[in-house]
């Protein structure tokens, strides 16, 4: 007999007990990866205020792509080449953090100097104000929807596993040992008729 | 009156020339043609039409932006073959001598900031006073100091370099209080009276200029130390007194309103920042103001060098002009608001 998520079904009583582990080892299982769930979700929520500042950076962005425009049209792409010249790198460190095993990508400014001078013009000066005031607000954001996104990706697997768990594994296991709990029985049975009949025969019955 | 012939003639060429310019209210209205063909047709019979080929031309960024130099250029550098060998050829090339010092400055920032070659993009105009064709093939700071003929300005760039903080904003403001007192000494060559009119032009061009570099510098929060150290020397105490008594720009601001000369200044600028939070428009508030303010010093000695200016001003104003009609269609900004930002100075 042949049980999907179990493999080999042999009804003995070794087996029987060794799956018995099993079972109660995938309860616990269950238990602990509700527990990550739960955890899961409650990380996600405690992002929501956050994530909700979306639209808020859009605005920002959209300022300051409004003023790029009027920086085009009064100053020129001349003018913004030569504040090109001034630029700084913007400098990030990448870090790693692990929360409840998950692996978040977290982006930190470690150098953002503005480098703008008063030969430049005014309205350059502004949307280069307003870019680095976004990209200062946007980076935050950036971390939250990437902590977010890996957050949702792990929730989305350990719902299914707790469910593989739940409905197909734990399930299939209990069959199996249902089985081989009346495979023995059936067996022990029929070795008690067979000790039965051969004490009928040796008494001459 | 002028003395010489050869002034008066000059004078009254400039006349003629400034009779070309475009009138700034037909430029203002242009933001509201239909299409680039109007538009093309409009700018055909001007001196710009040469440098656009069809309407399609006048999407080319590139195109546009080296039309509206080339035209100052060219016609600086007309008045320039016409007052050869007069004082008036030096009050020229010094007064345009802002590009060269421009050029200058985007030199400095290559080197000191960005990656040579590529990035460094010089204005295309040829040189007045600086050769800065010669001075953009320096690869490093120290160079261009050996390579710099004018001693005031290697004075000025190894005092800046030996500074221990190399305040980026100070060496720009530094490079523009170089040109003023280049144009100071133009005028002392030059012996003009203290009310004459090139003398009020003049120093009503450096004080505009003054203007525009000290509200910039209070919107960037440039130190106060700084601002008295560059421009401590300069005629304009009251206008550097406030700068320096206020801590930011909306103070300064909100002084300015006090002084009638600056009022419509500070109204431009504090009605822009109440609309989008940044004073983007000083810019255009301060070349408009020049150009009136030497339109109604050169209209009282009009038969004066101040006039020679007012042609070159009001040419760039008309370029600015144009480029920004040119460039705002391009970049979809809306009529109103290009409309807006031509429109003259409130009274």
């Amino acid at each position: 007999m042949s049980f999907r998520s179990v493999g080999r079904v042999l009804p003995t009583k070794g087996f029987l007990i060794r799956l018995r582990e099993r079972t109660r080892l995938l309860r616990s299982g269950v238990d602990a990866l509700k527990m990550k769930r739960d955890q899961l979700v409650k990380e996600s929520q405690n992002l929501l205020p956050d994530l909700r500042r979306r639209s808020e950076v859009e605005k920002k962005l959209e300022e300051a792509y409004k003023l790029l425009r009027l920086a085009y049209a009064a100053a020129g792409p001349d003018e913004m080449r030569k504040a090109a010249l001034l630029t700084m790198p913007l400098l990030t460190e990448m870090k790693v953090r692990s929360v409840i095993g998950v692996e978040i990508p977290e982006i930190e400014i470690r150098e953002f100097a503005l480098a703008t001078s008063p030969s430049l013009n005014a309205v350059v000066i502004a949307a280069a104000r307003k870019f680095s005031e976004a990209i200062k607000e946007l980076m935050p954001l950036v971390n939250s929807e990437a902590k977010f996104e890996r957050l949702a990706a792990a929730l989305a697997d350990t719902m299914r596993k707790v469910n593989a768990l739940e409905k197909i594994i734990i399930p299939d296991h209990e069959a199996a040992i249902k089985y081989i709990e009346e495979a023995l029985e059936e067996d022990a049975l029929e070795e008690f008729l067979r000790v039965k009949k051969y004490r009928q025969l040796k008494r001459g019955v | 009156m002028l003395k010489g012939a050869k002034r008066k003639y000059l004078v009254v060429r400039t006349h003629g020339l400034a009779s070309h310019l475009t009138d700034p209210e037909d430029i203002r209205s242009w933001v509201f043609l239909e299409d680039e063909r109007a538009l093309f047709d409009k700018l055909s019979p001007t001196a710009y039409g040469s440098f656009f080929e069809g309407p399609e031309d006048l999407l080319d960024v590139s195109r546009v932006e080296e039309a509206c130099l080339r035209v100052n250029s060219i016609r600086a550098r007309r008045l320039i073959s016409l007052s050869r060998g007069t004082p008036i050829e030096g009050l020229i090339r010094t007064f345009m001598s802002k590009y060269d010092i421009e050029n200058l400055r985007r030199i400095v920032f290559s080197l000191l900031f960005g990656g040579r070659g590529k990035e460094l993009r010089l204005l295309p105009v040829e040189h007045y006073v600086i050769d800065v064709e010669k001075l953009s093939k320096a690869d490093r700071f120290e160079t261009l100091l050996e390579m710099l003929e004018d001693r005031g300005l290697v004075r000025l760039l190894s005092s800046w370099l030996s500074s221990s903080e190399r305040d980026v904003t100070e060496v720009d403001l530094a490079l523009d209080r170089y040109y003023m007192g280049r144009l100071e000494a133009q005028l002392k060559t030059m012996k003009a009276g203290k009310r004459s009119p090139l003398s009020l032009l003049l120093y009503s061009y450096m004080e505009n200029m003054l203007l525009r570099d000290l509200l910039k510098a209070k919107y960037l929060g440039v130190k106060k130390d700084v601002l008295t150290k560059i421009f401590s020397k300069l005629p304009f105490r009251k206008l550097l007194y406030i700068a320096t008594k206020t801590d930011s720009l909306n103070e300064f601001l909100d002084e300015l309103v006090n002084l009638a000369p600056y009022r419509p200044v500070s109204i431009e600028i504090e009605r822009a920042m109440k609309q989008i939070g940044e004073p983007w428009v000083i810019e255009h508030v301060l070349t408009k103001k020049t150009y009136i303010d030497s339109l109604r010093i050169a209209l009282k000695g009009s038969m004066t060098e101040a006039y020679i200016l007012m042609y070159l001003i009001g040419s760039e104003w008309e370029s600015q002009s144009i480029k920004t009609v040119l460039l705002g269609r391009m970049s979809g900004v809306s009529p109103e608001v290009l409309y807006e930002l031509l429109a003259p100075p409130i009274e």
